[in-house]
């Protein structure tokens, strides 16, 4: 884990000794909010039941744990969005390669992603849950469906913009069309794909929240409406917290996939100069 | 012939257009195994032009190439080309980038990697096999760009100003390699260059062609090689070539003055 975390920050170009002003930022915060808690449960500034502790979070995640459901909100969520994200991303992939490929398919499938695009994935969900019912299934399509956008737009950009010379140079080397597609084509978007899905997970994220809120019976947007509905506010901060940790995660992941893949890939800020 | 180039026009002006603008008008040339020929001009006189028509990356609106005898109908593995921008893949390795001719036509890669290593040796690339094309300075790219068009064994190698995007020195030092390989190897080479200097140190014979998009005429070089540029032969040749060059670019002077006074 720590090699990625000192990839990202190299890649934002910020030397490695914040580390310890990063962690003692983080620690502040939490020691401020649980003093924050206490002072407030002992003075009354406010309804103390409106800000539990910190610590409070943390016993509430344990009476979860103990009653054996916690585990399964969070594998419930992280599947959910696995799969949507996988589902959109690779839709997305496929189809912007066709539309990149093609100036008549480009001029056709512009107009309608200008026309839909627009339109914020979550004003779509009712209209999801009429058409594919209250099951898995309106959940998934809903999530691929707001991953699907940004990524295509990112895939056909980066399609586009292949070095003709690097084509040129394949079919002189007797390559056919598939394996120009496959060794050229996509081996030269594939950055920008990577951007389109950093982009698409945060939005596939949302959607997943939204999505559990309405009509689900697991998952941890389920958990916050839930314990919405029974005014547990510690198990809210849990489950919003916990989003969070999933999506740092998944986020990492992706970075380390991209560390392996773009290797050959070197630029950027932190390479103009030697420090 | 291995290489027979037959009466060939170009425009790019569509051909409903009513006055075509032609960047070639009837050119015609040949080339036998194992000869290296220049294309020699002043920039716009549609030298890189004839090297994509024999590439196969666009066609000719009148006349034909052969190759071995087979028109030229899009690219092929048959026709090796070296890019002056190098064009190599920069997600492979130095042996992945020499390696993928050999793989995509199907060779087993065993066979390949023997193949790509003796390539790689003959450029002089050996240690750096595992290197990515950023990683490397422009003469060592030209070298893997080289080596990747020749590991398909090409009946042609198409060069176009390979060393144009190289300092004076590392394009002498190329030169001559290229001349080792060449000895070595003996395709069939066109090589595209405003050099004059260039032409006359590489060439078995010179193709002068005209800013009207004609040959202006073939200038054979007889003399051993290593050449040196020192040499009364030598600076007779370049002498004649500047007046060939000097007469039919009259009109072009303003436009690109260096262009053909070589380095």
């Amino acid at each position: 884990m720590q090699d990625v975390a000192q990839v990202w920050r190299l890649r934002r170009g910020q030397p490695l000794a914040v580390d310890t002003t990063r962690w003692v930022t983080i620690a502040t915060f939490f020691l401020g909010w649980q003093a924050l808690a206490v002072y407030n449960a002992a003075h009354q500034v406010f309804n103390p039941v409106f800000l539990p502790s910190p610590a409070m979070v943390l016993g509430a995640g344990r009476d979860l744990l103990r009653a054996g459901v916690l585990y399964l909100h969070i594998l419930q969520s992280a599947w959910r969005l696995l799969i949507g994200f996988s589902l959109g991303t690779v839709a997305a992939v496929l189809v912007g390669i066709l539309v990149g490929r093609s100036r008549r398919l480009e001029s056709i499938a512009a107009p309608l992603l200008d026309l839909v695009g627009p339109i914020p994935p979550f004003a779509l969900l009712p209209v999801f849950i009429i058409w594919f019912g209250v099951g898995e299934l309106p959940k998934l399509v809903f999530i691929a469906y707001a991953t699907f956008l940004p990524v295509l737009a990112y895939t056909v950009d980066g399609v586009k913009s292949v070095n003709p010379l690097l084509i040129r140079s394949a079919y002189s080397l007797g390559a056919s069309e598939m394996q120009i597609f496959r060794r050229v084509v996509l081996k030269s978007a594939l950055p920008n794909i990577f951007v389109g899905m950093r982009v698409s997970l945060a939005l596939s994220f949302s959607a997943l929240v939204v999505a559990e809120m309405i009509g689900a019976d697991a998952g941890l947007g389920y958990l916050i409406i839930d314990s919405r509905n029974f005014f547990r506010m510690a198990n809210m901060f849990l489950a919003a917290s916990l989003i969070g940790v999933e999506y740092t995660l998944f986020s990492l992941l992706l970075g380390r996939v991209e560390a392996r893949l773009f290797r050959w890939r070197k630029g950027g800020y932190a390479h103009a100069l030697e420090r | 012939m291995k290489l027979a180039i037959e009466d060939v026009y170009k425009s790019f002006d569509p051909p409903t257009a009513s006055h075509r603008r032609f960047v070639l008008r009837g050119v015609t040339l040949q080339a036998a195994q194992g000869e290296f020929i220049c294309l020699l001009g002043h920039s716009g006189c549609g030298k890189s032009t004839l090297l994509n028509l024999i590439a196969g990356y666009i066609r000719p609106d009148r006349g034909q190439i052969l190759i071995d005898g087979m028109r030229v109908d899009g690219p092929g593995a048959d026709r090796g080309v070296v890019f002056q921008e190098y064009a190599l893949f920069p997600w492979y390795t130095v042996h992945e980038n020499i390696a993928f001719g050999p793989r995509v036509r199907g060779v087993p890669a065993g066979a390949a990697r023997e193949m790509t290593q003796r390539y790689i040796a003959l450029v002089g690339l050996t240690g750096f096999e595992h290197v990515y094309p950023d990683a490397l300075s422009g003469g060592m790219k030209q070298r893997v760009g080289i080596a990747r068009a020749l590991a398909n064994e090409p009946i042609v190698l198409l060069m176009d100003e390979p060393f144009g995007a190289l300092d004076a020195l590392t394009r002498e030092a190329m030169r001559q390699e290229l001349l080792r390989i060449w000895l070595q190897v003996r395709p069939t080479v066109v090589f595209v260059t405003h050099s004059i200097a260039e032409a006359v140190a590489l060439s078995d014979r010179i193709a002068v062609m005209s800013l009207r998009g004609t040959l202006e005429g073939i200038m054979p070089v007889e003399l051993p090689r290593p050449r040196d540029p020192h040499t009364p032969q030598f600076l007779g040749h370049v002498k004649m070539l500047e007046q060939m060059l000097t007469l039919n670019g009259t009109s072009s002077h303003a436009r690109d003055p260096v262009a053909y006074r070589g380095e």
